[in-house]
This record gives C-alpha cells, sequence and structure tokens, in this order.
C-alpha cells in the first residue's frame, strides 16, 4: 500500500514558512510543519534524548535547510543546528498521516 | 478529398495491424511485452510494402540480427510481408540520476557489489564493461575500492601512466580497450597503500565521480568494495545511482553477506537487477568433468528470495584469472570463446534490466525551494 504513495512526485520548501508540502506519487499532498518534523526527528540523540524524557523543542524549530539523501529520504536541517535527521518516505508519509509515533515503534 | 480520406483510413487499420503483430513477437532476450518499451518513432505504408523504424533503449549488438527477423516473422504471419525494418538504439537515460558535475552526460550508473570480499567482483565488473562495450554501449569504469584497487592490473595500465589534470581541477579518465576508466592506482604509487579513514574515501571517491571528465556514457559501472560500509552508504545517497547487481559464488558464507547486500539496497531504495553467480563450476582441464566446488543452486535460492532474477552463472576458470591478471579481460583477449558469450549474455541481460528498471522507476521527487 505504502508503494502507491512513495516516492513523492514533489516537495515544495518555502523559505520563511517553515512547512513543507509535499505531493505524494498519487497525487494527494500533505502539509507537514517544521516542529513536527522536529518531534519526530530519528537520529539517535533525538531517540536518546526521547527514552530519558528530555524536551526535544527549546528552541524554535524553523526549517533552514531540505536535501535529498539520493532516493529514499529527506535530510532537514533545523535553525537551531540540528541538522541529523533523515527521514524516509515511508516515515514522513507516516507523520503526514499523524503516525509518526506509531512508525517510530514499529 | 474522399479518396485521400480513404487513404488516411487505410492508414490507420495498417497502423493498428502493424502493432498488433509486434505485439506478438517473442524475444527471449526482451520478453514478450518489448513493445511496451520499445518506441515506434514511423510506419510509411507504400504500394510495394511498410517501412518501419523502432528505437531500442539498449544497446544489443550482436541480438539485432535475430531480433530483426524476429519482427519480420511476426509481421509477415501478420500479412505484411515487404517489410523495410530499421532498428535504431539508444540506451535509456535513469530518471533517477542526480547529475551532478561532470556526471550530466552519464545516463546510467550502475553498481557492481557483493557482500563478501573475493567473489570476483571486479573480474566480473571489469568483463561486464568491456561485452556491454563490445555490444555498442559507451561505457565508464570506476574502481570504487580505495583500500584494494585493481584497475590498473586488470586492464593492464602501466605504472607511470598518469591521469591528464585539466584546469587543474579535472581529470581525464584513463582510456584502454574503449573504455574509460578512472581508478584511485593511478594517482598513486604501487606500493602506497591509502592508509584513510571513512569520511576522506568517501570524500575522494565524490570527487572521482564528479571531477572526472566522463564525457557521454551510456553506462558508467562502480566497482564497488566489499561489505556494506561507508563508501556504499554515501554513493547510495549522494549520486543516486541507478540500479545494482549482486556478484556472489555458490556457497552458503557468501550467499548469507550477499543477502546483507541486497538489504542494504532495498533500503536505500536502489533496485537490484538480479544476481550473479561466479564461480559455479569449475571444469577439470584433464578429464572434463564439471564440478559445484562451492556448491550449486544457491545464488537461485537467493534470487528467487528476494524476487530479483539470476542473471548469469559464470564458471571457475584459470584463463579468465591469468587474462585480468596479464591485464587484458576475457572479453577482449578471447571474444569468441565460450566465457566472453557468457559475459556478453550477462551483458545484455544486465542492460535489458535497467531498460525495464528505467521505464519503471518513478523519477526523482523535484525539490522545490522558493525564497
Amino acid at each position: 500500500m505504502i508503494n502507491t504513495v512513495v516516492p513523492p512526485k514533489q516537495i515544495d520548501f518555502k523559505k520563511g514558512e517553515s512547512c513543507l508540502t509535499v505531493t505524494w506519487k498519487n497525487g494527494q499532498s500533505s502539509t507537514i510543519s517544521g516542529s513536527e518534523l522536529r518531534r519526530y526527528c530519528a537520529c539517535s540523540e533525538c531517540r536518546a534524548r526521547n527514552l530519558v524524557g528530555v524536551s526535544l523543542i527549546n528552541v524554535s524549530s524553523e526549517l533552514v535547510k531540505v536535501s535529498l539523501m539520493g532516493q529514499h529520504a529527506l535530510n532537514v536541517s533545523f535553525s537551531d543546528g540540528h541538522e541529523r535527521g533523515i527521514y524516509p518516505w515511508p516515515f514522513l508519509y507516516a507523520i503526514a498521516q499523524g503516525r509518526g509515533k506509531d512508525y517510530l515503534r514499529e | 478529398m474522399a479518396r485521400g480520406t480513404e487513404a488516411k483510413f487505410m492508414q490507420l487499420i495498417n497502423e493498428s495491424r502493424i502493432y498488433d503483430a509486434l505485439d506478438t513477437v517473442k524475444s527471449p532476450l526482451l520478453g514478450d511485452d518489448f513493445l511496451k518499451f520499445t518506441s515506434v518513432d514511423s510506419i510509411k505504408t507504400h504500394e510495394s510494402g511498410i517501412e518501419l523504424s523502432l528505437t531500442l533503449g539498449v544497446k544489443v549488438h550482436s541480438q539485432e540480427s535475430v531480433l530483426k527477423m524476429a519482427i519480420e516473422h511476426a509481421l509477415s504471419e501478420a500479412g505484411f510481408d515487404n517489410v523495410n525494418l530499421t532498428l535504431r538504439s539508444e540506451v535509456l537515460a535513469s530518471p533517477t540520476l542526480l547529475r551532478q558535475g561532470q556526471l550530466k552526460g552519464v545516463k546510467n550508473i550502475l553498481m557492481v557489489a557483493s557482500g563478501k570480499g573475493g567473489v570476483g567482483k571486479s573480474t566480473t565488473a571489469i568483463n561486464l564493461a568491456l561485452a556491454l562495450r563490445q555490444e555498442g554501449a559507451k561505457v565508464g569504469i570506476l574502481d570504487a575500492d580505495i583500500y584494494g584497487p585493481s584497475m590498473s592490473t586488470m586492464l593492464g595500465i602501466p605504472a607511470e601512466t598518469k591521469p591528464e589534470l585539466i584546469d587543474d581541477k579535472y581529470v581525464q579518465p584513463i582510456k584502454k580497450y574503449g573504455l574509460k576508466s578512472m581508478s584511485v592506482a593511478y594517482m598513486s604509487k604501487e606500493k602506497t597503500p591509502m592508509i584513510w579513514r571513512g569520511p576522506m574515501a568517501v570524500k575522494a571517491l565524490q570527487q572521482f565521480l564528479e571531477l572526472t571528465l566522463w564525457g557521454d556514457l551510456d553506462y558508467l559501472l562502480i566497482d564497488m568494495p566489499p561489505g556494506t560500509g561507508d563508501i556504499h552508504i554515501s554513493l547510495a545517497q549522494k549520486v543516486n545511482v541507478s540500479a545494482a547487481v549482486v556478484v556472489t559464488t555458490p556457497q552458503e558464507m557468501a550467499l548469507t553477506d550477499a543477502r546483507k547486500g541486497l538489504e542494504m539496497f532495498n533500503k536505500v531504495g536502489i533496485p537490484v537487477l538480479g544476481v550473479v553467480e561466479n564461480m559455479a563450476t569449475h571444469r577439470c582441464t584433464n578429464c572434463g568433468f564439471e564440478e559445484h566446488i562451492f556448491g550449486s543452486g544457491g545464488a537461485q535460492k537467493l534470487a528467487d528470495e528476494y524476487g530479483v532474477g539470476l542473471l548469469a552463472s559464470l564458471p571457475l576458470n584459470a584463463q579468465v584469472r591469468e587474462h585480468v591478471d596479464a591485464g587484458e579481460p576475457t572479453v577482449t583477449k578471447d571474444p569468441g570463446g565460450a566465457i566472453s558469450r557468457a559475459y556478453i549474455q550477462l551483458a545484455n541481460a544486465v542492460s535489458v534490466g535497467l531498460w525495464r528498471c528505467n521505464h519503471e522507476t518513478a523519477p526523482a521527487p523535484v525539490l522545490k525551494i522558493m525564497e
């Protein structure tokens, strides 16, 4: 089922607006905010923080830079200097559907 | 006026009949649905017969006459006897490639990888490259094995040959046997090892890819180091490889590693064209007995497990080893031999696989950044 939505066709990033508009393969599109991406960052540091319960968002989490990681993921830099988050397409889709937490747990 | 319309109508009917006839063409190489991928450039109907021009997305010189015959046969079955068939071929470019730097003229990048070392990746890669070249494609090969480069030995390139530097930044690849090649071995002395940490090796490799003047290439092969390490990940993420081929030997120990290689490609979203079984059998030079030294059927099982094809099963042969050690790989040294034919078959399977793959894969997402 997931193969019908990923990879996305297009990702729009408007600087200063701090959200992404992702158009999926099936034509559906979703808007994902920077803070949401920041919250679900799956890098080891953020996961560790999550485990011990240290809050993640202490500074603003505007999107600064977005780049493609080959064919499988998106890399995002935030305004708090964090730039290690890599979001594979299925994960990005899960976040867009509000299921980011479930995806991480799986 | 009415006659003109009628002629046009006839032309349309003829065209659809020709398409139907083409649809019945069966080719062991291209499969039954080859019309889906082949573009029909023009159909002209004359009194005396029809003129048909097709474009294939692969270069398969050795198979062209057979294919032509199959097409002509299918057309004559449908009642078109005087067919003037022109078969052109132009390799289809991968839609997913991010063409940075000097890679803009490169149509496809193919990784030749394996989980385990010593299964004959480099030998397979160089022979595959030369076979693709023999089939009419423009081919380049990059030796990504920074720590154990072998390209200069296999191609017989003397140690004093250094790639030419252009504008103090770009390098000209070394051309031999019609193949453009680049390797870290060309830059260093034979005895000097590259004692580099991961990030350094990755950086060097990226520079090799992006600063080498590859020019127009149909295929750029990357001969990967064994394993699933730093170099693999960064290549997958930075250059967007079109597809990969996994080389393995039939023994269980190589298969477990090959499985890891396949898993890695799945993870980073690189399509795997198939598995190449190397050193499958050994024919005794004394008595001609054929022995499965490393076991049999393993690669087929692995291919089935991942739903990919077994592209070729190559024998363990002393000649192949001698030829690469002497600097002239089997495909160029003995082009008519059984082993060269096996490599040509592999090349055909790879190019057709890549062609199909390029048709099926969605293009890389467009990232639009607005100020």
